[in-house]
């Protein structure tokens, strides 16, 4: 980032949370710091309620992926079901 | 026939002793008594039944040396050596556990000194867990309590990660190898940054397979960092030993996994209002600043009412100086002026002179020779002119 707002080659609207708040915590800290001509310090404000909002959106709008690692059981019990399921429809 | 030295022999003993199966690494029970304990910190004691007394040391800092009392029942565990300069032989202990213990605790305390010993449970080893994991893979069973509550502690916290289960058994023979398993295909898939093995409160018996070596080792060799939440806040198992962190419960361990909702929605907002408050700041300081300026610039710039004064100044101070100028070139005049008239023919013709100029030319005619009859004349008179015309000339000599 190095004080400057000038790195509009990377679309903040796509980065991964973590990269975003990474760059927001350093948007504050430059911010802070002082020292930048206005122009740069306005990029800067508007790179980092960017960075912010994106943020939030991801929190807000997040999903938990749940996934599954196959192993041995995991596959005994996976067949376990689809017998138990089998059973079940030709019971109905 | 061969005869030994002393210490010949005491050395034979102790190696005869150390290649006994049975004597290199047994548990013994019985009374403890002639306890002392020396400066050095480590223990002497003797351990007794009905019959018979065996001579023990326990090192400084070995397990359970603050169970040793006179009189105290205990189980010991070690190896049967020889003290060689007495020739004395003991029982050189390493682990001390209340009389009364069950079987597997003993295991646990003799897997738990050989694992510590090789270095397994080193603190310089732990590693720290990613601060925003994008993978987190759980090993426990998938029809249990304990995965549902860490799907719901980590939707509710940080559901912006990926969970994945490897199931495997949590309890029987088929468990460790499970596990095991388990480790080894989390670790294959590559994208996995922190791993849960977790299980739910049981009995010494049901959490046994996390005491298992197998396990331990499984631990130990992951890539991928290790947490180990099994059973009740209470229980420890040796998985809680080798793992990188320990949580007490399944739930506990979903919330190490991964940051708090509440407080990643703190950091921003808080990061939002840093911002803003100094955008503001920034622009009110130029503000400020600018208004400083203009009030030095207003303060520092030209006093146009001195100039004007000055100019005024100036101008009345020029125009004496052309009166004056004038008035001394007016009386120059006048002084030339009267220098003039005294040298004008004025006076001379007031006397009766007139001047005669040839008429056309206007020269003055000074000599008779230049006329002849019928030249026209002026004549200047001091007052008037008349013309006149030339009749004769009479001579030249006349004149003079």
């Amino acid at each position: 980032l190095s004080g400057s707002g000038k790195k509009q080659n990377v679309d903040l609207n796509k980065l991964s949370f973590e990269d975003a708040l990474g760059r927001l915590d350093q948007t504050v800290q430059a911010l802070e710091k002082g020292g930048l001509t206005l122009s740069d310090a306005t990029d800067l404000f508007e790179d980092g309620i960017k960075l912010a909002r994106r943020c939030s959106e991801l929190l807000a709008t997040a999903e938990l992926r749940i996934s599954r690692i196959q192993t041995a059981y995991g596959e005994q019990m996976r067949m376990i079901e689809e017998a138990l399921e089998d059973d079940d429809s030709e019971a109905e | 026939m061969l005869v030994y030295e002393v210490s010949q022999v005491t050395s034979y003993m102790k190696e005869v002793l150390s290649r006994d199966q049975v004597l290199r690494d047994l548990w013994v029970s019985g009374e403890v008594t002639n306890l002392a304990r020396p400066g050095s910190g480590h223990s002497y004691f003797s351990l007794r039944d009905e019959k018979s007394t065996i001579r023990c040391v326990m090192f400084r800092n070995s397990r359970g040396a603050e169970l040793l009392n006179n009189g105290g029942a205990v189980i010991a565990h070690g190896r049967m050596s020889v003290y060689e300069s007495r020739g004395e032989v003991q029982l050189y202990v390493d682990i001390v556990q209340p009389e009364g213990v069950g079987e597997l605790q003993l295991k646990l305390e003799q897997l738990k000194l050989k694992l510590e010993q090789e270095g397994l449970f080193d603190v310089s080893r732990k590693r720290p867990l990613p601060e925003f994991p994008k993978k987190i893979g759980v090993i426990t069973s998938p029809t249990g309590a304990v995965w549902h509550d860490i799907q719901n502690v980590i939707r509710r916290r940080y559901p912006l990660v990926e969970l994945a289960i490897a199931p495997a058994p949590v309890q029987g023979e088929a468990a460790a190898p499970g596990i095991v398993e388990a480790f080894q295909a989390i670790n294959d898939c590559g994208d996995v940054d922190v791993i849960i093995l977790a299980r739910g409160g049981g009995s010494l018996e049901d959490l046994w397979p996390f005491n298992e070596e197998a396990v331990a080792r499984a631990i130990y060799a992951s890539r991928i960092p290790v947490i180990s939440a099994v059973g009740h806040e209470t229980d420890y198992t040796i998985s809680d030993f080798v793992a990188d962190h320990r949580a007490p419960t399944p739930s506990a361990a979903a919330e190490l996994a991964v940051p708090s909702f509440t407080d990643l929605a703190y950091r921003i907002t808080q990061a939002y209002q840093s911002m803003v408050s100094d955008a503001q700041n920034a622009v009110s300081t130029r503000r400020d600043t600018l208004v400083y300026l203009k009030h030095r610039l207003d303060r520092s710039g030209p006093d146009l009412d001195t100039l004007r004064l000055k100019i005024d100044d100036m101008l009345r101070s020029v125009s004496s100086r052309l009166k004056n100028d004038l008035a001394v070139k007016k009386a120059r005049h006048e002084s030339l002026h009267a220098l003039l008239e005294s040298l004008s023919p004025k006076d001379t013709l007031r006397r009766g002179y007139a001047i005669v100029q040839r008429s056309p030319g206007n020269s003055v005619v000074d000599d008779a020779a230049e006329l002849g009859a019928g030249d026209l004349v002026s004549v200047t008179l001091a007052k008037g002119f008349f013309d006149a015309s030339v009749t004769s000339i009479r001579s030249q000599s006349q004149e003079g």
